[in-house]
């Protein structure tokens, strides 16, 4: 048995993967794909569908149309976003069929356009695409009957959906170029998730979206959120009073949810340049349509309490919120201090409690008034005595620092002012440490800030000597540290 | 080392494709063109039967090869759809084996496979069924599969409007009359006369039928017998001039009884024999007889030099006899 079906139509240009394999369906009279491709022996049609690359093999295999199949515009549309982790979904696609009557009255195929979640309208016909049957309510599957405008469970004929102007973000969309559109879809999507949950700091990162009514809805409230400067002020006004707890722990932790929203949108919104700090309380916000979208049960399990998803942070935002850098936030998790909801494979992916940090912050704080050194004036003279931001949160969790809340700071580390006798503490155990050392000259360009013409400069005007140890070259901790002495680099000595 | 894999040598190679028609092929194509004139309205079905060899499926297949499958890039359209049917077969893999040769395969119960048969067979504009081995559907322990196929056919004739050709044995003239040949049955009185009341009303396909033809070997001397020679000889060449040879033709018409696929046969492999400076002889015929030979069992060797005159005419009335009786 040859292949190729005996009837195989040209696919049009425009024309959606599964509606092409709807109508070589019914061109070789299957009364539908899915029984087509059982037929003939191919994977289940639900499961090709996920991959437009699988399913476009499976029609190149049944029809020969290679060249037209490949010439299709889903290969260049907007499905496909990148691996990106930051996106909230790899493709937008939805693969339940919705449908312009007169687009297939007019051109007698589905078309691309239809295909994707939340840009359910034909801009054409100005009406919103039907998903389900006006007339008995079920939903739309692909069969041939679909083709003929007849709904398969009720066979009644299906009418035309009342005219109803298009969504803003859909016009706007299509005023844009191709390449700007895919940023633009990208952008509204991301947005979607603070509008389902505002406060909730994590991004939903899915292959798929949901099955989802009101995404049409939700995409016109996140357009909205990214360009009305009014409604951007009201959300930053409610994170600030409903994430208030977590002002102990920076500003950064409250205003989260922005600040992941502003630094992975990727087209020119208004959002971008709203500075948090300059803006007033106000109430007015409502969120809308939490209670309806569907959350990964990975978290529902973790999380029985609905609250709780606001003060969770994935690993990235915990680094904006520690303030630290990638290889503190790993070493912290290693040593246990910061414990992620459930041990994952992929660091990554771990989620953080927030309430947790903010605990374990304001245990160490005094109550009585003593002289307290801020971040901005120790975080200078840290390398000089081999300390790192790591060494002081540490010590924050064992307690063996206590301190008080600064009166503003973007990160932990900066909200953090730590009492200066327990500071000298810490600081004279690790130059006594430092004084037994060898160090190498990496170290040692760290702990004077030089770099290496300045180093050698010092070597060849004797300032400072080297000796050879199992065959490397290094330098003494006690010369190093006599040196900083004599040029006044330590902090008794500021 | 890498054994090379054994291949049949260039002159015989270019032997066996060579397709040529003699008279009894034109005939055969005649009795098909006869229904095919029928695809549309009121279509008819005919029987073309043969014994063994005598070359029926080249014949339907050269007929076959005059309407070939007109393939575009939206369209596969089948003019004439040719199946073998396999041993056993019921309607329903009868409707698998045409879908499959149509490009598709269809699950589903009979009515929904027998419905899209019919749609794609319209669509891929067939006008003609040939159906090979039909003696595969006989009764040879019962006879409601066959009655079975000859309902499909007849239905797929009604409701098609396809001609349909069937093709083998002689003995598949049953088809048309299958209770006739239903074994007398013990438990129930007056048997016969319900089976023929039966007859009547079920062999309708019988009454949407034309007379076919009937290949039978060719005779002696016959001018099927000396043409297809003369065609050989033309196609073999300078090689095959002793085909042309009255002796030889009559060593060959005694050792095949004039079946063309005996005959091919023994040629085929007597060309295997030849080198290639030398030209075909009787000791290559005698070899090939040797090989191809599975239908005489008589000791009786008529390439050998030793053989006269008389005994070859004795072996030909011997045959005539033969083949006489068992008609």
């Amino acid at each position: 048995m040859c292949n190729l079906l005996p009837n195989r139509p040209f696919p049009f240009k425009d024309e959606s993967l599964s509606g092409y394999a709807t109508r070589l369906a019914e061109a070789n009279f299957w009364p539908n794909p899915v029984v087509m491709f059982r037929d003939m022996k191919l994977k289940p049609f639900a499961s090709t569908q996920n991959s437009s690359a699988n399913l476009k093999n499976a029609l190149i295999y049944l029809s020969g149309h290679k060249k037209k199949i490949n010439a299709m515009r889903f290969t260049k549309n907007l499905s496909v976003f990148d691996s990106d982790i930051d996106r909230c979904f790899r493709r937008i696609e939805s693969f339940s069929p919705k449908i312009c009557v007169e687009c297939i009255k007019e051109d007698g195929y589905i078309k691309n356009d239809v295909s994707f979640n939340g840009l359910d309208h034909c801009l054409k016909h100005q009406v919103q695409f039907l998903k389900a049957c006006p007339e008995c309510g079920n939903k739309f599957a692909w069969n041939s009957d679909l083709l003929s405008l007849t709904c398969s469970h009720c066979q009644t004929a299906i009418k035309q959906a009342k005219n109803s102007p298009a969504p803003k973000y859909l016009a706007y969309i299509y005023d844009h170029s191709a390449a700007e559109r895919i940023r633009i879809v990208q952008d509204l999507f991301l947005c979607t998730q603070r509008i389902i949950r505002p406060l909730d700091s994590i991004i939903d990162i899915r292959e798929h979206v949901p099955e989802f009514d009101n995404w049409s809805e939700i995409l016109e409230c996140a357009y909205e959120q990214l360009n009305d400067t009014t409604q951007i002020k009201k959300w930053i006004s409610y994170q600030a009073q409903h994430r208030n707890n977590l002002q102990p722990i920076g500003s950064n932790a409250v205003f989260l949810p922005l600040l992941i929203l502003q630094q992975s949108l990727r087209h020119k919104w208004p959002i971008v340049d709203v500075n948090p700090a300059n803006v007033e309380a106000n109430d007015d916000y409502i969120p809308k349509f939490s209670n309806e979208y569907p959350i990964p049960k990975f978290r529902l399990v973790n999380n029985p309490s609905d609250c709780l998803l606001q003060q969770q942070v994935g690993t990235n935002a915990l680094k904006l919120v520690l303030g630290g850098d990638d290889f503190t936030i790993w070493k912290l998790v290693e040593a246990g201090i910061v414990k992620p909801i459930k041990e994952v494979r992929v660091m990554r992916s771990a989620i953080f409690q927030l309430d947790e940090i903010v605990n374990m912050i304001t245990a160490c704080y005094q109550k009585n008034d003593a002289n307290v050194l801020n971040r901005k004036h120790y975080r200078e003279r840290l390398p000089n005595a081999l300390l790192s931001d790591l060494d002081i949160l540490t010590r924050i969790s064992n307690k063996k620092l206590t301190g008080s809340a600064a009166k503003s700071g973007l990160t932990t580390l900066d909200m953090f002012d730590i009492t200066s006798t327990c500071y000298e503490e810490l600081y004279e155990e690790s130059i006594q440490k430092l004084r037994n050392m060898t160090i190498s000259s990496c170290t040692v360009k760290t702990i004077l800030n030089l770099d290496i013409r300045e180093l050698t400069h010092l070597l060849n005007t004797g300032q400072l000597h080297t000796e050879i140890i199992n065959g490397r070259r290094v330098f003494k901790g006690q010369e190093i540290v006599s040196f900083m002495q004599s040029k006044a680099l330590l902090i008794n000595q500021l | 080392m890498i054994k090379q894999i054994p291949t049949r040598e260039a002159h015989t190679l270019a032997f066996l494709k060579v397709r040529f028609k003699y008279s009894q092929v034109k005939k055969v194509h005649d009795a098909v063109k006869r229904v095919h004139k029928t695809c549309g309205y009121k279509a008819k079905c005919t029987m073309i039967l043969g014994e063994s060899n005598t070359g029926k499926t080249e014949a339907v297949k050269s007929y076959k090869k005059l309407f070939p499958d007109e393939v575009t890039n939206e369209k596969t359209n089948k003019t004439v759809l040719y199946i073998q049917l396999d041993e056993k077969i019921t309607p329903n893999g009868i409707i698998t084996l045409m879908l499959s040769e149509l490009g598709v395969n269809r699950s589903g119960n009979e009515v929904v496979r027998k419905t899209a048969l019919l749609d794609l067979l319209e669509s891929v504009g067939t006008s003609l069924i040939i159906v090979d081995e039909i003696q595969h559907v006989l009764p040879e322990h019962g006879i409601a599969t066959t009655q079975a196929c000859a309902d499909f056919f007849k239905t797929l004739l009604d409701k098609s409007k396809v001609p349909v050709v069937f093709v083998g044995l002689p003995k598949s003239m049953r088809l048309f009359d299958v209770y006739m040949h239903k074994a007398p049955s013990k438990n129930k009185k007056n048997t016969d006369t319900h089976n023929l009341t039966i007859h009547r009303e079920q062999d309708q396909l019988k009454h949407r039928a034309l007379n076919g033809y009937m290949l039978n070997p060719m005779e002696y001397k016959s001018n099927s017998w000396t043409g297809v020679l003369q065609q050989y000889s033309k196609i073999i060449g300078i090689k095959g001039k002793i085909l042309l040879n009255p002796s030889v033709q009559f060593r060959l018409w005694v050792a095949t009884t004039g079946y063309i696929g005996r005959l091919s046969n023994v040629i085929e492999q007597a060309l295997e024999q030849l080198d290639s400076d030398e030209n075909l002889s009787l000791e290559h015929f005698h070899t090939a007889y040797d090989i191809a030979n599975t239908w005489n069992k008589s000791s009786f060797e008529p390439f050998s030099d030793n053989v006269t005159t008389a005994q070859l005419n004795a072996a030909k009335l011997r045959l005539i006899k033969e083949f006489e009786s068992h008609v």
